[in-house]
Order: structure tokens, then C-alpha cells, then sequence
């Protein structure tokens, strides 16, 4: 057994952190209405395109988990997201990505009808998963829709005739992106935590700081530990279904059900924490919160992920 | 980032579950009835790991261990709690007392204690838990004072497990008094004692069994060279003890839990109800828990062997297999209808004391309070909070 991060998994993990520092400050800009911030998405698109594919910037999935990881913890807005996971889902499929690693490509991800699509809005080609077929199409047309999450910025979108398709492999690609998904999401519960470990710790009430009481400190070790666990499940799915292995699929299935709920647990409780200033616009704790009902919801929710590893366990 | 078992892992793996379940065939009970017959199995097992040869698998050569890393003891305790085996009657002797002589003893103590806990002559319980001093261990009252050729003891412990089989004991008491060392934490030592003097009565549990003791000492004899580490200096080695106790023992809990989780599925079945969705979807709410708890310990497992500091995941595992055995055997209750809680049948009898006993697993080994306050303090870096 050897289930560490190599030292080039957390170099990687403190160049993603680096990049993605100042998230929430582009994701409450976003909040406000305003544009998608050029960085850290320029550096991303330079740097880490096709990451986890060899065809790309090369490594793992695993890779590709710990910056969505990164991503996650500071709720980053970037299209650089949807474009690697369409990326995966192209390539699980064995369809052609080459146009895909284009600098200027912005490819996203559909299943099912073109209907509110993460990054719709500045896509140039979408990776649609329909029944068992992966196919690409142009995208031709984009209507902006509202969106739970303003920073994952969501369109309806007109798609052209397929450029290229493939039978058989949406459950592969499917499951690459759930992976990486569940990855995300215990970012955004970590962060979640960690931001309301700060404030605990600068917040004083009856002469001490709050994170001083158990009922605070103990909220958060709970929101902490299933963050935790639930990344032991990501990476494990991850490598899991990098390796092929037997149990990839039920690996998948643990991981979305778990990361899921401990994010929207972790951002609960963080916004908890926070007290009367947690539930205003002004503060940060509801964007960890937007994020992760927004992601579960693309991950296609925590609920499905119970039932289908429930009837696996049960059908052994 | 590598999941697998090396191959030298996997080797040893195999070589485990086959021995395993070959002894396995002898058991003397295989389905125990009380508290008696389990006593039998787990001296029979104890002797069984002695024969084979998998006692002290990660003590030095120097000592008759086998010198290999925790892994491999981790393989085999998860080998061993998948196939439900017995408890070996002197594990607290192999996992805690053992490592933390080790640590702390002199030649002459190692050489005296470590063959007997290896070939099974000595039996160990922990004389740690007071009535008074339970997630406060430093405030413990228990006293040991000065005689001419050592101390006497006087006081009272609880939750000892195998005191009532064992005739060592790892026991803390106060040689010096708050007042005199100005600290609860200073003034502590640790004995190696003999149990001969010590009265030892069941303490029996909620689902019937005395799987814990409670122990009286008056004027309890211990010679002068029992004395583990320095005098007055027992916290820093109960210390010691405690960490074996979060590492060693904590790896087979999560293949506890998947054993488990497969009784509980067949347990399902059986009752018809596997196309039951509620059920589906907390059996898969709980098959994801179980699977974090094991993925969680390779993980930490493997962090260990790169040299890294045990961080807060002893204490995330802890709490979350707590909260999941108490949630399978809840549902495997529940799944058996009425008829389940008559109790009547074997299955529903063991479903029916394995749910009581789980309540005690988020008090033992370290409250969920005590591991809340761990996890707060030493991975979030949150004040101090008693």
C-alpha cells in the first residue's frame, strides 16, 4: 500500500492552490453579476489542458482530482472545469480531443438535452452523453439561464449535427466525471471549514473567542470528517477508475454519495458558525453553499449515487 | 498514489487468510453462547497465534518479533476480523503493553516480559480508567506509596478489559499528589503489576456480557522494579500506550465494519428485502461509510510508513465507524421485523447484542466528545475547550 500523494502530486496540488487563491473573490464577482475573471483560467488553460490525459498535459485522474480539489476549496469560477471533464468524457469514449486542446477551445459537457449547461455561455463545442452514445457537436446558439451557482454560469444551448460519435461508452465517461466531481466537492467542504475556522477563531462573544465553545469547535471537527472520508473515497475512485479495477464503479457511486453530503454539511455548518453574518449577501459562507448543491446537482446527486451502490452491495 | 497491496503484501495476505481459516476449523465454539465460551475461544485463539507464529509481527527481531512494518499487521487484523475470528485472550498484551515495554523498559524488563507475552504465559488488562478519571485520565486517584521494598496500591479501576483472565496489568497511579507536583499530568507512574491481589468483579454491559471488569486495590504489592519509564514520569508513557491503542487496534475496526456490512446484505436478502429502495439506499449510505473508513486507513497507514505524523484521520475513522456500526446493526434489527426481537433465533440474538454493544463503541477507546475536541484542536488548530 502506498495511497500518498507523490511529490510531484503535492507540487501539483500547491501549484493549484496557487492559482485558484483568490476564488472567491472572482466567484463573489460573479455573484454580482459581473464577468468571468481571466485568471486563474489563462494560467490553467496554459498549464494543466487535457490534464489526466496523455494526449494532454499528461497524469492521472488522480491529477486531475487534486486541482479540482484546489478549485473547490476557494469555490473558483473558471470554464476550465467543464472543458477537462467534456475532455475526459471525449476521450473515454475514444473520440478524437486534438481540437479539443486547442488554446482556444472551450469545450463543455451535456447529458442528455442541451438544457443548462455549466459554461454554455463562451462554449465553442459540447461532449454530449445521451442513453449509451458519446457524441460532439459545434454549439451554435447560447441562451444565458439563472443559475443556483453564478459562478458555474449556466446557458440552454443550440447544438449543430454530430462532428463525431461513439456507442457504447457514456458509462465510462460518466463515471470519469463523477470521480473528479466528488473530487471538487470536498474542496468546497474544506474550504468551507477552514473559513469558518478563521472566523471562529477572530469572533468573540461572552469575552472569548467562539471557536473556544464545543458546541462551535466540535460542529466543525464533525464537518471535518466527513470532508476527510470523503476524499479518501474521491481519490480512491479516481484511481480506481484509472486502474479499470473491479469495484470502479462502486467506487464511483461511494464517492458521489459521500463527497456530496459532507460538502453541503461542511457549508452548513460553516455558515452556522458564522452566525447573523453568515446568512447575508456580503458574506462568503452561501457561495461554499451555492457550489456544492450546484455540483451535486451536475454530479447528478448524492440521492442516485445511495441507491445504485445500495442495489450493488445487495445484488452481490 | 497506489491502493494496492505490494506484492509482498499480498503475499502475506494470502499466507494469513489461509492459516486463518484453517485453525478457524478447530474453534471450540464456533457459535458462543455467553460470555464463557467467548473466554474459552479467544485463550484457544491466543495459542493458536502463538503456534503460528503471528504474535508480535511488528516488534524488533531483537525481541521475537518479526520486524515488519504496520501494514502487515493491519493485513492480518483485517484478515482476521473478516473471517470473525475470536479475540486472542492477551491482545492487550501483543498490541499495547508489549510495544510500549518496548519503548520504555529497561533490558531487564524487556527481557522478562516480552518472550512471556509472546509465547502466552502473561495475559495483560490496562489498570487506566478510574470511576472518577474516565475521558480525564490525568485526573486519576489511584495511590501508590512508598514501602520497604517497593509500593503499595490503593484505589479503583474500571472498564478493564480481560482483567478477569489476565495476571498482568498495566496500572497507573499517583506517586506524588497534585499539590506536590503542581500538575495533574506530573506525578503519574506507571507499574507493571501482578493482578494476584487484585479484586476483579464483571462489570456486565447492556446486552448481558462482562466484556469489561472492574477492579478493587487495597494495599495491592508491587516490587520496586515494576516501575515502566520514569517515576512519576507514567503520563508520558501512558501517553505512548494510548497512541498503540489509536494505531494497531484502530486498523482492524474497518474490517470489522465490512464484515459487517456482508452479514448485514445476506441478513437482507434473507428477509426479502432487497428491492426494498429505502433499504437500498441506506445500505448504500452505509456500504460508502465503510468503504471511507477502509480507503481512510490505508491512507493513514501508508502516510505512516512514508514517516509522516499521525494527523486527525485516527480520530475521523473513529468517529465514523462508531456512527456506521451503530447504523447497521440499527437497520439489521429493523429489517428482521417483530420477530427479530424475540431473539429466539442465533442470528437475531447476535444482531440483538451486537446493536446494544455498539452503543458502547462511541464511548470506548475515546468518546465522540473526546474525539471532536481532538480533531478541533490538532487539525483545525482550535483553542483548548474542557
Amino acid at each position: 500500500m502506498d495511497a500518498v500523494l507523490t511529490e510531484e502530486q503535492q507540487a501539483l496540488a500547491e501549484a493549484a492552490e496557487g492559482l485558484s487563491a483568490d476564488g472567491l473573490t472572482g466567484a463573489r464577482a460573479m455573484l454580482d453579476g459581473g464577468e468571468a475573471p481571466a485568471r486563474p483560467t489563462a494560467d490553467l488553460f496554459d498549464g494543466f489542458n487535457g490534464l489526466g490525459l496523455d494526449a494532454g498535459a499528461g497524469g492521472t485522474l488522480v491529477d486531475l482530482a487534486i486541482v479540482a480539489r484546489a478549485l473547490g476549496r476557494t469555490v473558483c469560477p473558471t470554464p476550465w472545469m467543464a472543458h477537462q471533464l467534456a475532455l475526459q468524457a471525449a476521450s473515454a469514449a475514444g473520440l478524437d480531443i486534438a481540437d479539443g486542446l486547442a488554446a482556444e477551445a472551450r469545450w463543455v459537457l451535456v447529458d442528455g438535452d442541451p438544457v443548462a449547461v455549466r459554461e454554455g455561455g463562451t462554449a465553442t463545442a459540447a461532449v454530449r452523453l445521451d442513453g449509451r452514445t458519446v457524441s460532439l457537436h459545434p454549439v451554435t446558439g447560447a441562451t444565458p439561464r439563472r443559475a443556483m451557482d453564478p459562478s458555474r454560469p449556466m446557458a440552454d444551448l443550440e447544438l449543430g449535427d454530430a462532428i463525431a460519435n461513439a456507442d457504447g461508452h457514456a458509462d465510462a465517461a460518466r463515471a470519469r466525471v463523477r470521480a473528479v466531481l466528488a473530487a471538487g466537492l470536498t474542496g468546497v467542504g474544506l474550504g468551507a471549514v477552514e473559513r469558518a475556522v478563521d472566523y471562529a477563531m477572530q469572533r468573540e462573544q461572552f469575552g472569548k473567542v467562539v471557536a473556544s465553545f464545543q458546541a462551535v469547535s466540535h460542529q466543525l471537527a464533525d464537518a471535518w470528517t466527513g470532508v476527510e472520508l470523503a476524499w479518501s473515497l474521491a481519490l480512491y475512485a479516481c484511481w480506481a477508475t484509472e486502474e479499470g479495477r473491479e469495484d470502479a464503479a462502486a467506487a464511483v457511486d461511494a464517492a458521489a454519495a459521500k463527497s456530496a453530503t459532507a460538502a453541503v454539511f461542511a457549508a452548513e455548518r460553516g455558515m452556522q458558525v458564522h452566525g447573523g453574518i453568515g446568512i447575508t449577501w456580503e458574506a462568503d459562507p452561501h457561495l461554499s453553499l451555492r457550489r456544492a448543491m450546484g455540483d451535486e446537482a451536475w454530479m447528478g446527486g448524492s440521492r442516485r449515487a445511495e441507491l445504485a451502490l445500495g442495489r450493488a452491495v445487495l445484488a452481490r | 498514489m497506489d491502493f494496492r497491496d505490494t506484492a509482498e503484501e499480498a503475499a502475506f495476505r494470502k499466507e494469513a487468510a489461509g492459516w486463518i481459516e484453517d485453525r478457524l476449523r478447530g474453534c471450540p465454539h464456533p457459535q458462543p453462547a455467553g460470555h464463557d465460551e467467548r473466554t474459552v475461544n479467544s485463550r484457544w485463539w491466543q495459542e493458536q497465534l502463538a503456534d503460528g507464529g503471528w504474535v508480535g509481527l511488528t516488534w524488533p527481531e531483537a525481541y521475537g518479533g518479526k520486524g515488519l512494518p504496520i501494514a502487515y499487521e493491519a493485513i492480518f487484523n483485517a484478515e482476521s476480523a473478516r473471517r470473525h475470528t475470536p479475540v486472542g485472550i492477551n491482545i492487550l498484551g501483543v498490541l499495547l503493553a508489549g510495544p510500549t515495554i518496548i519503548v520504555h523498559g529497561t533490558e531487564e524488563q524487556k527481557q522478562t516480559y516480552l518472550p512471556r507475552i509472546l509465547n502466552g504465559d502473561d495475559i495483560w488488562c490496562q489498570g487506566f480508567s478510574e470511576p472518577g478519571a474516565g475521558s480525564d485520565l490525568a485526573g486519576l486517584r489511584s495511590r501508590a506509596d512508598r514501602t520497604d521494598d517497593g509500593w503499595v496500591v490503593n484505589g479503583q479501576k474500571v472498564w478493564t478489559s480481560f482483567a478477569h483472565a489476565a495476571n498482568r496489568c498495566m496500572l497507573l497511579a499517583r506517586t506524588a499528589t497534585v499539590e506536590e507536583t503542581g500538575s495533574k499530568h506530573q506525578g503519574i507512574t506507571y507499574f507493571l503489576a501482578d493482578t494476584a491481589d487484585i479484586d476483579v468483579r464483571p462489570l456486565v454491559m447492556i446486552n448481558g456480557d462482562a466484556d469489561f471488569n472492574e477492579m478493587f486495590l487495597e494495599d495491592v504489592h508491587v516490587p520496586a522494579d515494576r516501575v515502566l519509564g520514569e517515576l512519576g514520569g507514567g503520563w508520558r508513557v501512558a501517553l505512548t500506550t494510548l497512541g498503540f491503542e489509536r494505531g494497531s487496534l484502530a486498523f482492524a475496526t474497518a474490517a470489522e465494519a465490512e464484515a459487517a456490512l456482508e452479514r448485514l446484505a445476506t441478513r437482507i436478502v434473507e428477509h426479502g428485502l432487497a428491492d426494498d429502495a429505502d433499504v437500498q439506499r441506506e445500505v448504500g449510505r452505509l456500504a460508502a461509510d465503510v468503504r471511507s473508513l477502509t480507503l481512510t486507513t490505508i491512507r493513514q497507514m501508508s502516510a505512516l510508513s512514508h514517516g509522516q505524523a499521525p494527523g486527525g484521520d485516527g480520530s475521523a475513522v473513529k468517529l465514523a465507524w462508531a456512527r456506521t456500526m451503530q447504523a447497521m446493526t440499527r437497520l439489521a434489527i429493523r429489517v428482521g421485523g417483530d420477530a427479530a426481537v424475540t431473539g429466539d433465533d442465533f442470528t437475531d440474538a447476535e444482531w440483538i447484542s451486537g446493536f446494544l454493544r455498539a452503543r458502547g463503541n462511541s464511548v470506548e477507546g475515546g468518546t465522540d466528545e473526546v474525539q471532536r475536541s481532538i480533531i478541533a484542536e490538532r487539525v483545525l488548530g482550535l483553542p483548548r475547550s474542557r
